[in-house]
């Protein structure tokens, strides 16, 4: 049989050193030999032994904000030799190297897997309020490792150095010692009561030294493959819905 | 931190000149220094001192969208600063629209354009009440337009002898200078079927080129979703 789709792009890519690394920009490849953590539902193939567990979202405090939030990453732990391919929903996939002394807040509905020696917990993002409809909880990743998160399309990269403002849905992911606000740019006038919105009610504000990762979407990335996890729906159920669901 | 996120193509550099360019293949970046107008809910990211207003249309355009449900939502940015537009991280272009240029566009698929462009919503000619809300928008005059494609997109020539049939779903724009009619392809027979899917296809007659996206897809939806704040929201968010 012969293919435009057997062209060595799209064959496996073979490496003798373990961990991660990108298939092509929507796949990622897990050489595993250990363990690693990775959105539940995010497994597309594998070759080998391994196991999956579910863990939630890692812990008792962490299944408790995550059902009060919405917030969150639906986790499980790959455990075994052999390799793991990951996907969300054929969005661009990026690996960030985490080193000591770095820490990022990243949406967690745009993670999807992590070494298992890195950290991450439920923050609360600042200024945001409860009008955001991105959640206003994200995850922080702190320690050393890899992490990979997905964006809907090809990022901009902005260096924060004068106020940079963002929409809420489209920031992916930024350095967690950026001081995060709300921002009203939409001008209050008369149209804005009888309902007329430019869509820009609420944009977050960013100030400090560091950078925001923006997605060219407003879109909820990720949130129908894992069932769970900040999507919309999630958040919609309430509180107490959300508890008495868990 | 090290990432091939960083990577040169995706950073944001500071702007050079005031004006349109691509930030890359989906995003549109705007440095501005005045106004510019855009689709509401297009800003993904701003910097500098920039405000967003509702831009008022007019009443005649103000009752066609009323009346039609389509035309394109628009807020003025004014201010100086950058912000950058993106929707659905579908493919953005830019169009150099010349004096005598006219443009017929989608209103789904219009991301932002200078001021010095004029537009008004037209019914296109011929498409009656099929075809799923056949209203475009013309642009004309001079300046920069930018548009929105679902995909890589195909531009086709047409000519007085070779009309070209489009899908109204996949259709992104037009030159103007077009002639437009609806055609109904499919026999009584292969209805009663089922069906094959193509109903009606919209007809361009004459000289110029139709811009087609290979998607059929609704894109309107996440435009809508953020502009839901509404009334509460918005006062409260005062």
């Amino acid at each position: 049989m012969r293919s435009a789709l057997f062209a060595a792009e799209n064959m496996e890519k073979e490496s003798a050193q373990p961990g991660m690394r990108l298939q092509n920009s929507k796949m990622l490849k897990v050489e595993l030999n250990g363990e690693i953590m990775a959105r539940t539902g995010a497994m597309v193939a594998y070759q080998g032994q391994m196991q999956f567990q579910a863990l939630g979202s890692g812990g008792m405090g962490k299944w408790i904000k995550s059902k009060l939030t919405g917030e969150g990453v639906p986790l499980m732990k790959v455990s075994g030799v052999g390799d793991l391919f990951l996907a969300d929903r054929a969005a661009d996939v990026h690996i960030i190297d985490v080193e000591p002394g770095d820490a990022i807040t990243i949406n967690g509905k745009n993670v999807l897997a992590f070494d298992s020696t890195v950290q991450y917990d439920i923050k609360f993002v600042q200024g945001l309020g409860m009008f955001s409809a991105a959640g206003m909880f994200n995850c922080v990743f702190t320690g050393q490792g890899k992490v990979a998160i997905t964006t809907k399309g090809t990022p901009v990269v902005l260096s924060v150095n004068q106020p940079t403002y963002a929409d809420p849905q489209a920031a992916i992911c930024w350095s967690a010692s950026l001081q995060t606000g709300y921002h009203r740019a939409d001008q209050l006038g008369l149209g804005t009561i009888l309902g007329r919105s430019t869509g820009e009610a609420f944009t977050m504000s960013f100030s400090g030294q560091g950078f925001v990762v923006v997605q060219p979407s407003e879109e909820f990335a990720g949130s129908l493959v894992s069932g769970g996890g900040g999507g919309a729906q999630q958040q919609s159920q309430g509180l107490l819905g959300g508890l008495l669901g868990g | 931190m090290r990432s091939d996120l960083f990577k040169a193509d995706n950073m944001a550099q500071p702007p050079t000149q005031v004006g349109m360019s691509l930030q890359h293949s989906k995003c549109v970046k705007y440095a501005l220094n005045g106004e510019v107008l855009a689709r509401q809910g297009a800003m993904v990211a701003y910097r500098g001192n920039l405000a967003f207003e509702v831009k008022s249309q007019g009443v005649g355009n103000f009752l066609k969208r009323a009346v039609t449900g389509e035309g394109l939502p628009l807020m003025a940015v004014r201010g100086q600063g950058e912000v950058w537009f993106a929707s659905g991280a579908h493919d953005c272009f830019i169009m150099d629209l010349e004096p005598g240029d006219a443009l017929s566009i989608n209103g789904r698929n219009v991301v932002c354009f200078d001021p010095s462009l004029s537009y008004e919503i037209q019914m296109v000619r011929g498409a009656g009440m099929f075809g799923g809300g056949l209203f475009n928008s013309i642009f004309n005059g001079q300046g920069r337009l930018a548009i929105t494609c679902d995909g890589q997109p195909i531009v086709i020539p047409v000519s007085q002898q070779a009309p070209v049939f489009v899908d109204t779903d996949a259709v992104v724009g037009w030159s103007a200078g077009l002639q437009t009619s609806i055609q109904k392809s499919q026999s009584l027979k292969s209805i009663l079927r089922g069906g094959s899917g193509e109903l009606f296809q919209l007809a361009l007659y004459g000289q110029g080129f139709v811009i087609v996206q290979p998607s059929e897809g609704h894109q309107v939806a996440a435009a809508q979703q953020s502009s839901s704040g509404g009334l509460l929201g918005s006062v409260l968010g005062g």
